[in-house]
């Protein structure tokens, strides 16, 4: 359906995209994932040209979007695209919104742009709304009324670009469940996101930017399990742990439970599970005597469904499991699967499995 | 002249409970005595028949003075000393007390004695207690002692010094083995008991009972207490002896025991010192000059000071430190007048013409050397020193190099052998004659004079300069040997230190200033050059102007443009005079007659109408036609009519209608009769009836434009017009751009005041006549709208300021519309333009641009001035309007738009749908803003000749000068006008905003 070659975006010296190059067939639901600045959105307003690019070529249905001759804003038509910031048409109502382009654009008349309308608002669960205006509406509601929006215009393909940023994790959910219902029925999506579980369970294909081209691509098992290249590596690492570094006895613990918590949350973890590995961190950490340089790593691997808690202390031996009687020992292993002290190269490791149910 | 305040309320008032009543009471009292002519009081008998006697409070004065003047009015004050200074500031006839106390007063007080004769005699006794007997023998044998051997007349010469304060007291020697002797006084008894400047308690009495202490071998113990518990603390032993200058009475002896009488006095009265019992201040004294005056400036500490306070009651005294302090006060019109010597006089008047004498020579007094009483040698030394300069002349000398002359040069003084220095104080500004200080060298007549003194004594001479005030001080001090700064003796001074024999008499002159605005007094408007420095009200653009630039340079010139403005502004004082033609000033008088004419003998110009300098054929026509008129006598009957008759009751002959092909247009300033009016909706007057017989004999079909008296010249010379009359003056500056026909009239000048500035009104009272304000207000409705049905004009105008304003409006929100698609476009040149007719019109005043516009870009273009308005006006709104529409687009969040793209608008499309709603209503509310800003603007279209609502309201107003009326109802009917048009848009407003189109899609939906 879209065929980019060498596409590439500069502003003035500072290069954005450099060589992008990318077929999207029908059908397909295509997550954009990567570092912030790598040009993941920069890609994706290309391809609707909103951004124009400095060099390259797209052709949508055989059609050179670059051409001088084409008439851009009739292919914009079967494109839709909804916003990290939303942008509903303010003057208007919500159902408005929903028709004023198919009346204007697409020459519908206002009664059956409305019938249309209606449904669609029915199908996002927000028929109730209709009259509402977007200042009245919560941000999760907003976004769900811009996908409709788009889909009012009958769009071919849907470019989303960060959807769920700017919501706040109540509100992702809903917008989430639409945005998977669509790709059951079949609607061709490209979607910049940072939603990694959500990416990889409902793409068919993963793109991982990086360095101004497409870095990595591939199936979602590949990028998030596999990764082959280095950086994908890291980026992926990254986003399936969480280190936390520690110089002093005069650690935040709440911090880092706070932190520890939304890592849990963001990969669906039971609340039952993630308070064990609250408890756990925090009685594993007083155990420790004179920091002067730790670390703690939380990690989780899907496929194993295990949760890794580990931590390394640079000081003497000191064994903490000689103790039995110690009553913090006794909470960390009444919750954990597996504990493992190892004194290795002047640290104090200790591994630990928490328990997953 | 001294008349008695009218406005105290007394203190101390006797009952407090009932001040008020008492204060209304007397007030009463003294309003009705107030105009009385005050004579002296020499003897008692004078103070008969109802006078004020001023008494201190819990004392048996009052009813000493009733007893004598039982028609008296007493009036209560809280001390003596308060009596006193009741008497000499006029506000009670007379003080009664004990004679001693009152002798002590008019001893240190200037201007006022104890009459002989007292009221009743009154012995003074010391009391004890009456189980005392052995104390009252020891008391009067004391008495009998010191009478006899001469003590008790020392005690008196002492305590009771015929003048000047009591003297110290004697220190007295008590061994004081047997005890202590209790006495119990009142100090504050001036000279029997009271508090000297050392804290201590002296007195007559104190030195009597030191020594009864003395001969009882007893210490003297001194105890203060107040004069009413004085019986009291003898009676219960508190005391042993009292004594303050306590009569015995029969009331008192009953409780206590008295000795024999001390002292002898009795209740005296204390006066006013009048011309037949006041000896006279060394030299003569003048009556002041009116009570013209009202704040005085004086020298700090001069004897002026002292003279002003005596002599001036009712005028605020302000002191300066130095002389030209007080002359710039004098000057500045903050005194009215000042105190200065009147040998300055010539100086100060030199100096600054506009000073002028109010009283040539109040008083004369002597002027010597100061020295300090220790050093009587140098004093004699100086007396010598100055006879002997007078015997040889050089004295002469030096009266004639400083008194007469006004810049004279010190001359050389021989100083050989100088050894030692003469110290001498003098004031460095207190001017020559005596001293001045020019380029570091002081000179003048004191200067030269101690000069030769030291001179004399073979020292050198040193000197200081010193605040006057501080002369005294200094030499007391001793930080100068001598001072010479033209001081005058008095009596006070003598008291500290000595003075040399005269060596001038010097008068004092009271100095006023001749200051344009404020006079002092008397100075009214008698002839027209007293305009010369006055606030001249005159016409904008008229040949007045240049007139009084020229003859009058220091008048303060107010340009008006109407006459109404003018008159009401001399109404409101805010000129001093107006300057109008002659016949128009008829009018003015005969219909103010608060106003007066000040004069008609101003100047006399020739009138003349206007033609462009191209037009000489016109103007040779019309200067035929003028000789034509006034052989046939049409111009002498014209004459008659609007000149010499009343105008106001002028009527205008009949003419005919003409339509031809000649047309004649002719521009006129409406301002009124006889040259140019509007009544009844019609055009009359001279120059009316002129120009119309004018198009009728030669046929021509003639059209009135009415244009502001100063664009008359700017319409003639762009072709607007053909010929131009409104009683214009024929002045060389308007023929260099115009030429003018031959003189048609004669303008003279009159001009004009307030009758209250007048002198030759002087006497007369003049006010206004007065109405209720309904009347006022009725009348005026019915001048400025009925009569001559003025409503029409009204509404015509009104109707043009609507149109204009509407169509502006439209015309500006196209344009303006325009210009802010280029400023917000790409285009460099696009953007460029569009910045620079914003900033070149938002710069220009619309006025401005208005005339450009009429009188230059459409210059020879007949073009309708309404049409011309409304592009003015149109480009001026326009380039507000668009920086608003461009920051309400620009306010609207870029996510809009990009919405609008990605959902496949084009731009144009995405700005109308998406855009351009949004930002319409973020610009109403400004937009609004700006509209009423152009209806108000309007209101100068009477500048390029249309009638507007304000134009019409100038012209009711040039026929009635009336101010408030018309310019009120105009102000209220533009309110009405841009609240109505402004609803229009609250309409607009509303039916835009998107939250009222929900109900007409619910219906569709909800089938």
């Amino acid at each position: 359906m879209i065929q980019v070659r060498n596409l590439s975006k500069h502003y003035g010296n500072l290069v954005v995209l450099s060589d992008v190059n990318v077929d999207i067939r029908k059908g397909e639901v295509i997550s954009v994932i990567g570092p912030s600045g790598t040009g993941k959105s920069t890609f994706l307003r290309c391809l609707n040209l909103l951004e124009y690019p400095t060099g390259g070529s797209i052709v949508v249905d055989d059609i050179p979007l670059l051409d001088k001759k084409t008439n851009v804003p009739k292919i914009r038509q079967r494109m839709g695209m909804v916003f990290q910031s939303f942008n509903l048409y303010a003057h208007l109502s919500v159902i408005e919104n929903l028709i004023i382009g198919p009346v204007k654009l697409l020459g519908k008349s206002r009664d059956e742009a409305a019938q249309k309308a209606m449904e669609l608002l029915k199908l996002v669960g927000l028929a109730e709304k209709a009259f509402s205006y977007p200042d009245e509406l919560s941000g999760g509601q907003k976004q769900r009324v811009a996908i409709a929006r788009c889909m009012a215009m009958e769009c071919e393909i849907l470019l989303f670009d960060e959807p769920t940023s700017a919501l706040d994790p109540t509100m992702v959910s809903e917008v989430l469940a639409v945005i998977r219902r669509l790709s059951r029925e079949g609607m061709t999506m490209i979607i910049v996101t940072h939603e990694m579980e959500f990416a990889k369970n409902i793409s068919n294909r993963v793109f991982y930017m990086d360095e101004g081209i497409i870095y990595e691509e591939g199936s979602p098992e590949q990028i998030f399990e596999n990764p082959q290249k280095e950086k994908t590596r890291t980026f992926i690492n990254r986003i399936r742990s969480l280190d936390i570094h520690l110089s002093s006895d005069n650690y935040d613990l709440y911090a880092i439970q706070g932190e520890m918590k939304a890592f849990c949350d963001k990969h669906f973890l039971s609340p039952r599970v993630t308070d064990f590995a609250m408890l756990v961190a925090e009685e594993l950490l007083l155990l420790q005597k004179n920091i002067t340089d730790a670390s703690l790593k939380l990690s989780y691997s899907e496929k194993a469904g295990t949760l890794h808690l580990s931590c390394e202390n640079l000081g003497e031996e000191n064994d903490p499991l000689k103790d039995e009687e110690d009553i913090g020992l006794k909470i960390i292993i009444g919750r954990c699967e597996k504990v493992e002290y190892a004194y290795v190269k002047g640290k104090n490791v200790l591994n630990l499995t928490i328990k997953n149910s | 002249m001294k008349r008695t305040s009218c406005f105290t309320t007394p203190e101390g008032i006797f009952s407090m409970k009932k001040f008020w009543l008492f204060g209304l009471l007397l007030a009463l009292l003294m309003h009705t005595s107030c105009n009385e002519k005050k004579s002296g009081i020499t003897n008692l008998s004078d103070l008969e028949g109802g006078k004020k006697i001023a008494v201190p409070t819990g004392t048996v004065a009052d009813k000493m003075a009733l007893k004598r003047f039982p028609d008296a009015k007493i009036v209560y004050y809280n001390s003596v000393h308060d009596c006193a200074l009741a008497v000499l500031n006029g506000k009670a006839d007379g003080a009664v007390y004990d004679q001693p106390v009152l002798l002590n007063i008019a001893a240190k007080t200037e201007g006022g004695i104890v009459l002989d004769e007292l009221l009743t005699p009154d012995y003074y006794g010391f009391a004890v207690s009456p189980d005392h007997p052995v104390l009252k023998a020891a008391i009067d044998s004391v008495l009998h002692e010191i009478k006899a051997n001469g003590l008790y007349d020392e005690m008196s010469g002492r305590w009771f010094p015929k003048q000047g304060a009591p003297k110290a007291m004697p220190v007295i020697e008590i061994q004081g083995d047997s005890g202590i002797l209790r006495f119990g006084t009142a100090a504050v008894t001036e000279p029997m008991a009271f508090v000297d400047q050392d804290q201590k308690i002296v007195g007559f009495d104190i030195e009597f009972a030191s020594y009864i202490a003395q001969k009882l071998n007893k210490k003297l113990e001194v105890v203060n207490l107040e004069f009413g518990a004085l019986i009291p603390a003898l009676i219960s032993g508190k005391v042993d002896m009292i004594g303050a200058g306590m009569s015995i009475t029969e009331e008192r002896a009953k409780k206590v025991l008295f000795s024999e009488s001390y002292y002898d006095n009795g209740i005296a009265v204390f006066v006013k010192k009048t011309e037949a019992t006041a000896p006279a201040v060394t030299g003569e004294e003048k009556t002041d000059p009116g009570s013209v005056a009202q704040k005085l400036g004086v020298l700090m500490g001069s004897i002026h000071d002292a003279y002003a306070h005596k002599n001036f009651p009712d005028a605020s005294i302000y002191p300066f430190n130095t002389l030209p302090d007080m002359l710039l006060a004098v000057q500045s019109g903050k005194v009215d007048a000042g105190f200065i010597d009147q040998t300055s006089l010539k100086e100060i008047v030199s100096r600054d013409p506009n000073f002028k004498v109010v009283e040539e020579c109040l008083f004369t007094n002597d002027i010597a050397a100061g020295f300090s009483k220790g050093n009587a040698e140098l004093r004699s030394r100086f007396n010598q020193f100055l006879a002997k300069i007078k015997a040889d002349g050089t004295y002469d000398a030096m009266v004639d190099r400083w008194m007469d002359q006004v810049d004279a040069e010190m001359p050389e003084i021989p100083f050989n052998n100088a050894n030692g220095i003469i110290n001498v104080g003098i004031v460095s500004d207190l001017g020559l004659p005596f001293e001045l200080k020019v380029n570091d060298q002081w000179k003048g007549f004191d200067v030269e004079l101690s000069g030769r003194f030291a001179a004399s004594l073979g020292k050198n001479v040193a000197y200081t300069d010193i605040p006057f005030g501080s002369l005294l001080p200094s030499l007391v001090a001793g930080k100068i040997d001598i001072i010479t700064a033209s001081m005058m003796i008095t009596d006070e001074r003598k008291k500290q230190i000595d003075f040399s024999d005269p060596y001038f008499t010097a008068g004092a002159t009271l100095l006023g200033y001749n200051s344009g605005t404020k006079q002092l007094g008397n100075n009214k408007l008698t002839v027209l050059d007293d305009i010369a420095d006055k606030r001249v009200g005159i016409f904008t653009g008229t040949v007045h102007d240049a007139f009084v630039s020229e003859k009058y340079p220091k008048a303060q010139i107010f340009r008006f443009e109407s006459t109404a403005d003018m008159m009401t502004s001399l109404k409101n004082d805010k000129v001093d005079v107006a300057m109008f033609d002659l016949i128009t000033a008829g009018l003015v008088l005969k219909r103010n007659p608060d106003l007066g004419l000040l004069s008609d003998q101003v100047f006399d110009m020739p009138l003349g109408v206007g033609f462009s300098k191209k037009n000489t054929e016109l103007l040779k026509e019309f200067n035929d036609f003028l000789k034509e008129i006034k052989q046939d006598g049409t111009w002498q009957k014209m004459t008659e009519r609007w000149f010499v008759q009343d105008a106001d009751e002028a009527v205008m002959p009949e003419f005919k209608e003409i339509s031809s092909d000649k047309k004649l247009v002719v521009g006129v300033s409406v301002e009124d009769l006889p040259y140019v009016a509007v009544i009844n909706d019609q055009y009359v007057g001279f120059d009316i009836e002129m120009i119309r017989t004018f198009a009728e004999r030669r046929n021509y079909d003639l059209e009135f434009i009415n244009i502001e008296f100063p664009a008359l010249v700017a319409a003639l010379s762009s072709g607007k017009v053909d010929m131009i009359a409104d009683g214009i003056c024929i002045s060389p500056e308007r023929a260099e751009q115009i030429n003018f026909s031959d003189e048609y009239a004669l303008f003279r000048t009159a001009v004009i005041a307030h009758k209250n500035k007048l002198a030759k009104y002087e006497g007369q009272v003049v006010e206004a006549p007065q109405e209720s304000f309904l009347t006022k207000l009725g009348n005026s409705f019915y001048n400025n709208i009925i009569r001559e049905n003025r409503y029409l004009m009204i509404l015509r105008g009104l109707w043009i300021t609507i149109v204009i304003s509407i169509f502006a409006s439209l015309v500006g929100t196209l344009i303006g519309g325009l210009i802010c698609m280029m400023r917000m476009s790409k285009s460099k040149p696009l953007k460029s333009f569009s910045s620079f007719y914003i900033s070149l019109i938002r710069g220009t005043p619309v006025l401005v641009l208005l005339m450009i516009i009429y009188y230059v870009v459409f210059a020879s273009v007949n073009i309708n001035p309404v049409f011309v308005a409304i592009v003015a006006f149109g480009i001026n709104f326009a380039a507000y309007v668009s920086e608003m529409f461009r920051t309400s687009i620009e306010s609207i969040d870029k996510g809009q738009t990009e919405a609008g793209i990605a959902a496949g608008f084009t731009k144009i499309q995405t700005f109308i749908h998406i855009i351009m709603p949004q930002a319409l209503r973020r610009v109403l509310p400004v937009y609004k803003g700006e509209f009423i800003s152009l209806v108000k603007m309007t209101s100068v279209v009477g500048y390029i000749a249309v009638e507007d609502l304000t134009k019409a309201s100038d012209i009711i107003r040039s026929r009635t000068f009336d101010a408030f009326f018309p310019l009120i109802m105009a102000a209220v009917i533009y309110i009405l006008i841009a609240w109505l048009l402004t609803l229009v848009l609250d309409y607009i407003e509303i039916s835009v905003d998107p939250k009222r189109r929900r109900l007409s899609l619910r219906k569709v939906v909800t089938k």
